[in-house]
Order: structure tokens, then C-alpha cells, then sequence
């Protein structure tokens, strides 16, 4: 379990103003919010990559101030929205990066390692792709790898910042079983999204933020009205198949 | 391929080039008076051999220096010598020398401490600059690195134009970058500080990775970026600095290297450490072999040779990945 306690955080203006959450064990939760809301920020003080914020945050009722850098990179893992790779790097780099945390000071990545690593391949079906750049496989494929590596760190709390941006109907399809399977192996899963629907049916929890500030935290029910709130629009709930979807009207005075 | 089998391959690649370069020249060499009291003799053990490994030492330093800054700043045009590091430590060098500081404290030449300070200087100026600007892009970088490049070299004019003129032709020379000058004595400094360098950069190899992969990638996978990058900016300013102390600053080796050996491979940094560092140590000696027998009798300071040849190369490169990012 997550618990975020009175944070804030201030970069030029006010980003995050005393926020309270908590993100339940073993549960798939949707962080949703306009742009500029805050997501982002919140998912980068979680993953330690922010760290001059006010606050406390726990993981399993650790401070995460206390934990080193091993020690966070042990129990959760963040995948951003454009992992931005500038120099050319191999997939097998990218994916055994994510068996760092394990390791002591000039030891190397040993077979324990490797036989993680060759299951990854394996479960996310990337072993065609492993010495190629990342900067050359398509989005889909780069989403797959960059997954995949956030499951070779073996840890229990996954963030992912917008996984569905920029792929095709083929490509989402592909991820929602891959994260239909992290849940159902028991991880905690916290995803930032603007579009619930590919999601939805997995959701337990859904979170909105607005402007630094929670409106929403809790189960998943009355999703129209959160959005509601969230966007300033009207949505109207669609059933088909038994999925939810949700659309968008301009808000009527 | 079978791990040891290519580092082995390159690695007897590289030693029989280094091995095979003293013996060409303007003199021909005669294998059979090697060991003799001959001319022939002197000529190999007294000159070529020791400027060859002196240069085979300085150009893999100068790669490997390339490579690693390019990990850290996660740009290809990032050196050393294009971030300003050489020209910082080629300031801190001469004006030890025009301060007549060529004393030694402990063994260590107080010329070499000035260069290593000048060098670090330069990274502190762009590490400023960035955190003021609040912007650590390349762009922000690498003007950095023009802006340090042009003060110290104005300031090293400064300097030259006050020394007497007898002084002026032997700093011109060395400003040139030449490895003319240096015997064993220098090689001995080096070694040391080389052997500790290359040894660094393996056994950090899954650091370098790291870092390559951006700040954020590096972090949420453990890494202390901040520690790591300043260990690095020491060690790298501390053989640049003692490098061009020596020879001089000499641009290049550090740009093309890197790039050169990542076409080649892709997927396993420690090799890529050691693929680097033989095709700088042999660059550079094949550049300081065209250094004096070119125009015979004149000798070409070996920097204006990789200037020449790796000035066309570098816009290659920016002409290169400019058109990939369209």
C-alpha cells in the first residue's frame, strides 16, 4: 500500500497543494486530472525521481525519504509517458537495466539475472527485438520493451504515465492483456490516463486531481459524475458489450 | 561470437598495429639490428616506440574520455575538448608555466594539478550555466562549451603574448598538440593514471549504461546520478588535465572514436569500453605515424592532423543526426 500524506510541491508555482491518497495493495487504481493537473508530478515523488517536495510518502509504511535509491528501485518502478533514449541503446540494455538494483557495486549481471531476463523475453514475446536500438522499434514495440522492464525489476508497484498514448487499436489490444496479467499476478498497479476505456474493466480505484488539489479517491462508482467534476463537461455513459464508455458533451448552461 | 574470442581479436589488432608503427618512417628499420648498437636501434627504442605508445595512451584516454562524456551528457557531440575541458586545462597549464610553477609537490608536477584544475573549472562553468538556466539540453551544453572554448583560448593569447619570444615557439608547439617531445619519462606518469582510468570505466560499465539512458531511467533503476556524474567529471577532468599537460590539447579522437566503435557494437558497453580504447590508441598513432612522415623533414604537430581530418568528420555527424531527427 501507498500513503501519501500532506503532500505539496512547488516548482515556479504551486503544483501539488496537500494532497492525501492511498493506493490499495494488489489493486489496479486510475490517476485521471486535465492537463497540468499534477499526474505526472505525483507519480515522479512516488518513483523518487522528485525529491524536493513537502509531505510524507509510505510505501508498505516506509517513508520513502529513509529508503536509498537501491532500496526504492527495489519496490516500485516508473514508466514515463516518452522515455526519451537520446544515444543509441540496445533493448538488452534497457531490460537488464532493470536487474541494477540487485546488484553490488562491479559485479556483473549474473545467470539468476539472465534467466529473468530470458523469461521476460519470453512473456512479452520481445526476443526477436533484443539487440536492436529502441529508438528504432515502433511504438508498440517500444511500449512492450519498456514494460517489459518495468516487470524485470521485479518489483511490487508498477506507475505508468499515459501506456496507451500513440498506439494502434493492435497495440493497445496487446497491452490491456499484459495488463490484465500484472494484476492478476498481484501487483499494484498506479496508471496515469486520459482515456479510461481500455482500462476500465480492470479499474478498482479511480483518483482525480484538479489544479494540485484531490477531488476524487475511492472506489470505482459514479465514474460519470467524477468526470464531471474532473473535466467541467458533461459525460454520458455508453454500455456495450458489458464495457463502459464513457463520452464527452459540451457542458450546457 | 564467443565473449573472449573478440575482446581477443581486437585485442592482438591493436598490439600488432602498435607493434608494426615504430618500424615505418622515413627511415627504414632493420629487424636484424634491433638489438644491436646501431643507429637502427636507437631510432626504434629511443623515438618511434616511445612516442607510439605514448600516443596509443593518450588516443585511447581521449576516446574513452569521448565516450564516457557522451553517456553523460546523452549527446554525441559531447567531449571533453568540445565542452571546453582541454582548452580549461591547457589555460591552467600555461599560466602555470608562465608562473614558473614547475615545481613538484610529493612527486606530482604542480603543471599537472593546474591542468586537472583548469579542467575542472570548465566543467563547473557548464554544470553553472546549465543550473542557472535551469535548462540542461544540448543546446544550453554545448554553447556552454563554445562560449568556455573561446575565454580560455583568448586567455591563453593573453598569457602568450606576454611570455618572451623564445617561450612563445615551444607553447605554440605544444598548444598544437604534438607528441614529439614526450619519452619514457611521461609514458611512466601516464600509465598509472591510464591503467586507472580504463579500469573504471569496465568495472562501472552497467553505471555508464545507466546514465546513458537519461537521468529519470537511471534513478528509478537505483542509480545515484548526481554522486555518479561528479566521480565521473573527476576522473575524466584529471586525465584530461594530465594528458594535455603533456601533449597539448588534441581535439577529435574523443568524437569520431566513439562513434566510430558504436556502429560496431551494440549491445555490450564493457566491449564497447575496449573496442574504444584500442581504436583511439591506434587512431592516434596512425595519426602521429602521417605527423612525421608526411612532409619530410618537417614534423606536423599530430593535432592539426586530427583537426584536419576529424573537423570534416564531425560536421558529418551533425549533418547525419540532424537529418535523423527530421
Amino acid at each position: 500500500m501507498i500513503r501519501v500524506e500532506a503532500l505539496s510541491f512547488v516548482r515556479d508555482k504551486e503544483i501539488l497543494k496537500n494532497v492525501d491518497l492511498i493506493i490499495k495493495e494488489k489493486e489496479l487504481t486510475i490517476l485521471i486530472g486535465p492537463n497540468g493537473a499534477g499526474k505526472t508530478t505525483i507519480l515522479k515523488i512516488i518513483s523518487g525521481i522528485i525529491r524536493d517536495f513537502s509531505g510524507n510518502v509510505f510505501i508498505r509504511d516506509k517513508n520513502i525519504k529513509h529508503l536509498s535509491r537501491r532500496e526504492l528501485a527495489r519496490s516500485i518502478s516508473f514508466q514515463p509517458q516518452s522515455e526519451e533514449f537520446l544515444l543509441p541503446i540496445s533493448v538488452k540494455d534497457v531490460l537488464l537495466a532493470g536487474r541494477y538494483p540487485y546488484k553490488k557495486l562491479f559485479s556483473d549481471y549474473d545467470k539468476n539475472d539472465l534467466d529473468i531476463y530470458d523469461k521476460c523475453l519470453e512473456k512479452f514475446d520481445i526476443a526477436n527485438i533484443v539487440s536492436r536500438d529502441i529508438n528504432t522499434l515502433s511504438s508498440g514495440e517500444r511500449r512492450r520493451v519498456l514494460i517489459a522492464s518495468a516487470y524485470i525489476q521485479d518489483v511490487p508497484v508498477l506507475l505508468f504515465d499515459e501506456p496507451f498514448s500513440n498506439l494502434d487499436p493492435e497495440g493497445v489490444m496487446d497491452l490491456k492483456k499484459i495488463f490484465a496479467e500484472l494484476k492478476k499476478e498481484g501487483k499494484t498497479i498506479l496508471v496515469v490516463s486520459h482515456n479510461l476505456e481500455p482500462l476500465y474493466s480492470l479499474t478498482d480505484n479511480l483518483i482525480s486531481l484538479r489544479e494540485g488539489e484531490v477531488l476524487y479517491s475511492g472506489k470505482r462508482s459514479s465514474t460519470a459524475e467524477v468526470l464531471k467534476k474532473t473535466f467541467n463537461m458533461n459525460f454520458e455513459k455508453i454500455e456495450h458489450n458489458k464495457q463502459e464508455i464513457f463520452i464527452p458533451h459540451e457542458k450546457q448552461d | 561470437m564467443k565473449s573472449r574470442t573478440k575482446y581477443l581479436i581486437i585485442s592482438g589488432f591493436g598490439l600488432l598495429i602498435i607493434i608494426l608503427i615504430p618500424f615505418l618512417g622515413i627511415i627504414d628499420i632493420d629487424i636484424s639490428k634491433l638489438f644491436s648498437n646501431d643507429p637502427d636501434s636507437f631510432i626504434f627504442w629511443q623515438l618511434r616506440f616511445p612516442r607510439t605508445i605514448m600516443a596509443f595512451l593518450v588516443g585511447s584516454s581521449l576516446a574513452l574520455g569521448g565516450l564516457i562524456f557522451q553517456n553523460i551528457f546523452k549527446n554525441s557531440l559531447a567531449t571533453p575538448y568540445t565542452l571546453g575541458v582541454s582548452s580549461g586545462a591547457a589555460a591552467g597549464t600555461v599560466a602555470a608555466l608562465k608562473l614558473n610553477l614547475a615545481l613538484s609537490i610529493f612527486g606530482i608536477n604542480l603543471v599537472y594539478i593546474a591542468g586537472f584544475l583548469g579542467g575542472i573549472l570548465s566543467i563547473l562553468l557548464i554544470l553553472g550555466i546549465s543550473r542557472i538556466t535551469k535548462s540542461y539540453s544540448v543546446y544550453t551544453i554545448l554553447m556552454s562549451g563554445v562560449a568556455i572554448n573561446f575565454f580560455f583560448s583568448a586567455f591563453i593569447l593573453l598569457l602568450q603574448y606576454m611570455v618572451d619570444i623564445t617561450q612563445t615557439i615551444s607553447v605554440l608547439r605544444w598548444l598544437m598538440g604534438s607528441i614529439s617531445t614526450t619519452g619514457y619519462k611521461d609514458i611512466l606518469i601516464l600509465l598509472p593514471i591510464w591503467i586507472f582510468f580504463i579500469l573504471t570505466a569496465v568495472l562501472l560499465n552497467k553505471e555508464l549504461v545507466l546514465i546513458s539512458g537519461g537521468e529519470n531511467f537511471a534513478v528509478t533503476r537505483g542509480l545515484d546520478v548526481k554522486k555518479f556524474r561528479i566521480l565521473l567529471f573527476i576522473i575524466v577532468s584529471l586525465i584530461t588535465g594530465v594528458i594535455v599537460s603533456i601533449v597539448g590539447p588534441i581535439g577529435f579522437i574523443g568524437l569520431i572514436v566513439p562513434h566510430i566503435a558504436r556502429q560496431f557494437v551494440k549491445d555490450d558497453f564493457r566491449f564497447l569500453v575496449i573496442v574504444t580504447v584500442i581504436f583511439g590508441g591506434i587512431l592516434l598513432a596512425v595519426a602521429d605515424l602521417l605527423a612525421r612522415t608526411l612532409i619530410p623533414p618537417v614534423e606536423i604537430p599530430v593535432g592539426i592532423i586530427t583537426s584536419f581530418f576529424g573537423a570534416p568528420f564531425f560536421l558529418f555527424i551533425l549533418i547525419t543526426s540532424l537529418r535523423k531527427k527530421i
